[in-house]
């Protein structure tokens, strides 16, 4: 049993350098996370996300720093015991068998006793809503079915943490939105410790409450999801369609932020309603634009651009 | 232990699962038996020391051993999972040889009822197989569980050196192929001339390559007695762990510092 005080991932100053000559991939990076928190763990291409789930799960050795899961050191048996794994791009099934041998075989992987693997695989089975897939053969699942069946298969061992590496990539809507409904009925009734990366952030809204941010190996931030936000002073989004192109010698208030249109019958802004009062923005659209305005579209950022911020922020 | 020998079952499984996809090379198989034998007896103008019945068996074990030999997709298998097996709670090495003489018996017992079913066929058009069915299926049953082992061990090792050294394919020919070749399909050594003939059965792999086919049909093997070929088979596979746990450990190593 774990104290109450255990963390379930530790990592302190992980370091991962693969060339002499060039930068560590993960540089110096330290967080922490409790057990049954629910972490996003987010950065563009080559950040050094996947380094660092592989430095947490023992596929690499730091050059220098620690990690730990549960207390046990990051790779040897213990720690390994105590992980499931999902990798979007892996399978872990053996697609010439059915789903229900895979089970069975991965529950043997985890020294997961007959009676254990025969009480819990119909229970998660049920959850995933992959109890009619059992039987079948796993090369004849579409990939959201296969997709439901690998988490499935990662958490037949009950881990107590979770690494979950792009769990909706090629998903379609339907099938996404399906996963992330199982994985938060699952995480409410067995309260497991998950670290998710995605490139979808909307994976992320529905599963996470706290991200982690990393970029050149390093944390550009650790926090709550809404406070990831309120960094950027809770800024609203405006988009303004106009029946024809927008002037090139259009004014456009100080306190509105221009940002990239789709279209040249767009206008995109960014404001602070600390700094300008919403009524303010909608009178300054009306006079300058009147009746070429056709269509009005109002919200509050997307996180994809509350991280991209994070990212080009002046350090 | 039972974990090991439930993956071995899955992967000795897995050609079995899809027959209908396999079927052409089977045909293929069958007819490459009959081909070779043909070739065979040419070559040797009626002076080999095996009938045409004996040659269709010995082309038939030997391809049956070799065509399954150190594949491709079993040693790209055993990489892809390396990474993987460092985050699970179980050795990559133990998976890989269960796995590997689970999947190697499967193939080549396919391959078996094929070699079978054209036995009857080939009696059927007049061509006497000499050889008791019995004593020869019982000798190649030993031989398909007793050779898994080397090749089980051949093809982690080949995984392990992909992890160190991206490029080891063309090191990968002379295993598959030439034994495939030396083995029976350009005739058994026994039938060779000599100096060839001696220098060939000198080399370490001739016990796999040779001497196998030789003793399914005969029942004994050629020039050294059935214990002394089995204990050299032995030491070839204790060679072979040893060169795989060095491989396997220098593959970690650089795989966890270099990320493969």
């Amino acid at each position: 049993m774990d104290s109450p005080n255990t963390l379930a991932i530790a990592a302190h100053s992980l370091t991962k350098r693969f060339r002499p000559e060039l930068p560590p991939a993960v540089d110096a990076l330290g967080f922490e996370i409790a057990a049954g928190e629910s972490v996003a763990f987010l950065g563009p291409n080559g950040a050094g996300k996947s380094t660092t789930i592989k430095l947490l799960c023992g596929i690499l050795l730091p050059d220098s720093g620690s990690a730990a899961i549960l207390g046990s050191p990051a790779g040897t048996r213990d720690a390994n015991r105590a992980l499931g794994l999902v990798f979007g791009a892996r399978s872990q099934l053996y697609f010439h068998m059915t789903v229900e041998e895979c089970l069975g075989l991965q529950a043997e992987t985890y020294f997961v006793t007959r009676e254990e693997a025969r009480l819990r695989i119909p229970k998660l089975a049920e959850i995933f809503g992959a109890t009619k897939l059992l039987k079948r053969r796993v090369r004849e699942l579409s990939l959201g079915e296969r997709m439901r069946c690998e988490l499935v298969t990662s958490l037949v061992h009950r881990p107590r943490v979770i690494l979950l590496d792009e769990p909706t990539i090629g998903l379609d809507v339907v099938a996404k939105l399906q996963l992330r409904e199982s994985l938060r009925q699952w995480r409410r009734e067995e309260n497991t410790t998950l670290l998710l990366t995605s490139h979808d952030l909307s994976d992320v809204e529905a599963l996470c409450d706290r991200c982690i941010l990393i970029n050149h190996g390093r944390k550009a931030f650790d926090g709550k999801l809404s406070d990831a936000r309120r960094a950027f002073g809770d800024r609203r989004r405006l988009n303004l369609t106009l029946s024809e192109p927008i002037p090139a010698d259009l004014f456009v208030p100080p306190t509105l932020y221009r940002t990239p249109a789709q279209n040249e019958f767009e206008i995109r802004l960014e404001f602070d309603p600390k700094e300008i009062a919403l009524t303010e923005v909608f009178a300054w659209a009306s006079t300058t634009f009147g009746s070429r305005l056709a269509d009005v579209q109002m919200g509050p950022i997307e996180l994809e651009e509350v991280i991209r911020k994070h990212y080009e922020a002046p350090k | 232990m039972t974990y090991y020998l439930r993956l071995a079952s899955f992967r000795f499984r897995e050609p079995w699962t899809d027959l209908r996809a396999s079927i052409a090379s089977y045909a293929l198989f069958a007819f490459f038996v009959i081909l070779l034998t043909e070739v065979w007896q040419r070559f040797q103008s009626g002076h080999s020391q095996f009938s045409k019945g004996e040659i269709i068996l010995y082309v038939g074990v030997t391809e049956t051993l070799f065509m399954t030999f150190l594949r491709m997709k079993n040693i790209q298998t055993g990489m892809e999972d390396f990474a993987i097996f460092l985050a699970k709670p179980r050795s990559w090495i133990g998976r890989e040889f269960f796995g590997n003489v689970g999947s190697t018996l499967g193939a080549r017992l396919a391959y078996v009822a094929t070699l079978l079913l054209l036995t009857l066929i080939v009696e059927a058009f007049g061509i006497h197989i000499p050889v008791a069915l019995p004593g020869f299926l019982a000798r190649l049953g030993f031989l398909l569980i007793f050779l898994s082992v080397p090749q089980a061990l051949l093809t982690a090792l080949f995984s392990s050196f992909r992890l160190s050294f991206p490029q080891t394919d063309y090191f990968i020919l002379p295993f598959s192929k030439l034994f495939l070749s030396f083995g029976g399909v350009f005739a058994p050594l026994s039938d060779f001339g000599e100096p060839l003939r001696s220098i060939f059965l000198r080399l370490p792999g001739s016990d796999l390559f040779f001497q196998s086919a030789y003793f399914a049909i005969r029942g004994e093997c050629y020039s050294m007695s059935v214990g002394t070929w089995i204990l050299r088979v032995l030491i070839i596979d204790a060679a072979l762990f040893v060169a795989l746990l060095i491989a396997f450990r220098r593959g970690k190593r650089n795989f966890q510092a270099w990320g493969g």
